[in-house]
């Protein structure tokens, strides 16, 4: 399952913005693939006690421990059960290694940043901040993400969690 | 000529480590002023750094060396002789330079300026009367030196032809071949120098910072051939450094072989051919009655065993790799042995469905074997990581010398088991608590001549610093033969501090632990580096970071001993697998005192405080893991489950857990540096079936919860 994109023949290796294209429920959203190190099959979650429900767990990524975040869970959205066909993209990013369970991965797209248009502040399932805009091709629409804003995002929800929760046992 | 930035990383680990040789290498020699072969290593070491800091650019540092070299090349010369003063004058520089690598290493400036007293007095010792040149010598230290070590050269100088072949990657390595030129030129006459270029590649081929040039160089010098070797030292590695005593000739006449070669009367293999039929000069020397046989093979026999000497510097039996490979290949190692389990586990479960076949016996036998060797792979590689204890233990050879001298106490610092290895990250974390527990044997244990004298003991006091191993510890014991402690000073102050109220009821060992509690300290007088209360406490708190445990023994009058158990590597504990609602959980054997299922009425409710268990006489609180860590709940009530006594400094939990699934050991990996940092977790481990499994943070279990009950 895990492919490289960049031996992907299909996809001229041109001036980079190629992206990886997933679906979250019936949207198609994309991360950039030089943030991504490779594509694997969800396999068994080990739940870690007090972190946020989007926070999954943590998986064995050949030897090694990788969190896992659901990015449905995480953006608030509906979880529709009967399209997950879970993938795990593994992204790497300043933070280290983070795992997105996505329903599935489609394809590698070439996206250059002048294509991309601003973010429609409605429409999607999701908070906009976190869309660094919006690929059109053909009629195809994607929703590009900016993962440094997700994860980042991602760290001071899990310090106001767990925060909330000393206060509370307190 | 070259970007030198990324050879500093180069530069200061090998700056240090040859810091390291230098300060052993002196200590030694204070011990043992006999040690010729020692003394060769000290000189080599400080050649090694000046060389190095030149080729960098650091030409201060590189002068501040030469300056100790010059004192070390007259201790060579038996000249000047080992004593206590040079040695400490001596060791005062290596101090300096590791300053100046420390400086150098942070990249900030070093005040070189602050060195000049301490070169004027080295320079001192170059111009004392028993030294064999003085008068202006302070001033001009240098070139006195090299001048009259010319000067023994020129009379009774031998001809030595040096080919050198440097490893073509040589100045990637930082290493300045033209150096060693200046060196030659130093310490004798280049009579001849030949460039070879015929290895150089075409124009289109060159890499610039390759060195493809190959030199002949015919020296006349009163060094030995070893000597002259160790100036190659610095470009040794990979390079081919050949070096040939040349049959005394008339100095400025080519040889005639060369000149046959030149002139293309003799092909060179040819001339091989017949210089190999030569007679050896013994041999010649013999016949022509000049010299006794046996004479010459006693002294043939001192010549081998130089040349075996020259042999076992220039070969290298290590290699340096960088920590970040050897973790990755111990990685992937750690994963191939979980692999080779799960495979075990499909294999046998699929043998069971299905039946035995022919075929089964034969891929059961290859498996153990593949099994087998993954086990043998593993252990080797884990090898890797252990380094000997004598690596640290070495330095505080100096420690104690230092704080001995400045106690007015006379201290023996007895070391034994250098040998045994133990993982480099525990190696290092445990290096300043053994400081501080030497400090304390001097400071606090070991008394003065005086005392000691009176008490009936030998005047000078004994530190022994031990290492071995039994099992799967290694146990590192730092003993001394002082005053051991007053059992009643200790009480005293801890009722005192009230950290207890009475003794009674107290057994030795319970009172000597009470040493280990923060904020105690029994040293009447606050010296520099101990008895400011801070001591053991933290002792422990680093030793048990490592999943160690500290004992102390003492016996007043007659001494203290105290033992640090370490477990072989930092990554690998003793776990006790549990589960906790669906979820399996691993507590550390180290933390856990003991497994129980209490009687229903050992539970009390304290309503608002929460849930405490009667253990053998004392109330122990309860933590509900599966209600904290929100998995699904199977048994509520503990007289149902079992429950875990864990310790953290005194402090106890009970821990309520399902099921005890059994021990094994395990190797502690972290969750990823994406992760935020967790409350009661320490780490997770891959289990057999290729889970993960989480390891519980007992410290941090124990301290969370009595702070937020206090």
């Amino acid at each position: 399952m895990a492919f490289n994109p960049v031996t992907d023949e299909s996809v001229p290796m041109a001036d980079g913005g190629q992206h990886v294209a997933f679906f979250l429920n019936d949207e198609e959203y994309a991360v950039d693939a030089l943030n991504v190190r490779e594509i694997i099959e969800l396999s068994t979650i080990t739940r870690i006690p007090h972190l946020p429900p989007f926070f999954l767990g943590v998986v064995n990524l050949r030897g090694s421990i990788i969190p896992v975040v659901d990015l449905k869970l995480k953006f608030g959205m509906r979880d529709d059960s009967s399209r997950r066909h879970t993938s795990v993209i593994v992204t790497e990013f300043t933070a280290g290694i983070m795992g997105l369970v996505v329903d599935s991965v489609t394809d590698v797209l070439r996206i250059p940043d002048d294509c991309l248009m601003p973010a429609p502040s409605f429409g999607a399932q999701i908070d906009t901040e976190f869309i660094k805009g919006l690929g059109r091709m053909g009629d195809r629409l994607v929703l590009v993400l900016d993962m440094n804003r997700v994860l980042t995002d991602e760290e001071k929800a899990i310090q106001a969690e767990t925060m909330s929760e000393d206060a509370a046992t307190a | 000529m070259f970007d030198s930035s990324q050879f500093y990383e180069v530069f200061i680990e090998e700056a240090n480590e040859k810091l390291a040789e230098l300060e052993d290498g002196l200590l030694r020699l204070e011990k043992d002023s006999r040690g010729g072969e020692l003394i060769n290593t000290i000189f080599r070491a400080a050649h090694t750094i000046k060389g190095s800091s030149g080729t960098l650019g650091l030409d201060e540092m590189s002068k501040f060396t030469h300056s100790m070299e010059e004192l070390l090349d007259l201790m060579r010369s038996d000249v000047l002789r080992p004593e206590t003063d040079v040695i400490s004058i001596l060791l005062e520089a290596t101090d300096r330079l590791k300053d100046m690598v420390a400086a150098f290493a942070d990249r900030a400036a070093f005040d070189y300026a602050s060195c000049s007293g301490l070169v004027d007095r080295m320079a001192r010792f170059l111009s004392q009367p028993d030294a064999p040149q003085s008068g202006n010598m302070a001033a001009e230290p240098s070139g006195q030196v090299s001048a009259s070590r010319q000067d023994t050269g020129r009379k009774e100088g031998e001809l030595y032809r040096i080919i050198f072949v440097p490893d073509p990657g040589i100045l990637k390595r930082g290493a300045d071949p033209l150096l060693i030129f200046d060196d030659l030129r130093e310490n004798g006459d280049i009579v001849d120098i030949k460039a070879d270029l015929s290895h150089v590649p075409a124009l289109s081929g060159i890499d610039p910072e390759s060195l493809h040039i190959r030199w002949d160089i015919t020296l006349k010098t009163g060094l030995s051939a070893p000597e002259i070797r160790s100036m190659f030292e610095f470009v040794e590695d990979g390079s081919e450094i050949r070096i040939l005593p040349v049959s005394a000739i008339e100095t400025g006449t080519p040889l005639l072989g060369r000149m046959l070669v030149e002139e293309g009367i003799v092909r060179s293999c040819d001339l091989d051919e017949a210089l190999k039929a030569q007679k050896k000069l013994g041999d010649i020397l013999v016949e022509q009655g000049k010299a006794a046989r046996e004479d010459i093979e006693k002294v043939a026999r001192r010549q081998g065993e130089l040349k075996a000497d020259t042999a076992r510097h220039s070969v290298s039996s290590t290699i340096r790799v960088d920590l970040r490979k050897l973790d990755t290949l111990i990685n992937a190692v750690g994963e191939m042995v979980i692999i080779h389990s799960m495979f075990q586990q499909e294999f046998h479960g699929h043998s069971e469905a299905h039946g035995r076949s022919g075929a089964h016996g034969k891929f059961d036998a290859l498996f153990s074997q593949l099994q087998r060797i993954g086990g043998e792979i593993q252990d080797s590689v884990m090898s890797l990581r252990m380094l000997p204890v004598g690596d640290v233990f070495n330095r505080f050879t100096r420690l104690v010398r230092e704080l001995s001298a400045s106690r007015n106490k006379s201290i023996e610092l007895v070391i034994s088991g250098e040998d045994t290895e133990l993982d480099k990250g525990v190696l290092e974390k445990i290096t300043d608590p053994l400081v501080h527990l030497i400090r304390n044997s001097i400071d606090h244990g070991l008394e003065s001549p005086e005392a000691r004298a009176a008490a009936g003991k030998p005047p000078r006091g004994m530190l022994h610093l031990s290492a071995y191993q039994m099992g799967d510890s290694v146990y590192i014991d730092v003993e001394d033969d002082g005053r051991g402690l007053n059992r009643d000073r200790i009480i005293e102050k801890a009722v005192q501090r009230g950290i207890i109220t009475s003794a009674a009821g107290m057994t030795e060992d319970q009172i000597n632990e009470l040493i280990f509690l923060p904020g105690f300290s029994t040293a009447e007088k606050v010296s520099d580096v101990s008895g400011r209360g801070v001591g053991m406490d933290v002792v422990r708190k680093n030793i048990e970071t490592l999943n160690g445990r500290v004992h102390i023994r003492t016996s007043e009058g007659v001494g203290t001993s105290i033992s640090i158990k370490l477990p072989l590597t930092l990554a690998i504990i003793d776990g006790l697998k549990v589960l906790v609602g669906s979820d399996t959980f691993i507590i550390p054997v180290t933390s856990v005192v003991e497994m129980l299922r209490p009687a229903r009425d050992d539970v009390k409710s304290l309503g608002e405080k929460g849930e405490m268990i009667h253990v053998r006489g004392e109330y122990v609180p309860l933590v509900r893991l599966q209600r904290e860590f929100g998995t699904s709940l199977m048994r509520g009530n503990p007289w149902e489950a079992v429950v875990v006594v864990v310790s953290h400094e005194k402090r106890k939990k009970c821990l309520l857990v399902d099921e005890l699934l059994g021990e094994q050991q395990v190797v502690i990996k972290n969750l990823g540096t994406a992760m935020p940092k967790l409350d009661d977790i320490a780490g997770g481990t891959i289990l057999g079936d290729g889970t993960v499994a989480l390891v519980l943070d007992v410290p941090g279990i124990i301290e969370r919860r009595t702070c937020a009950t206090a």
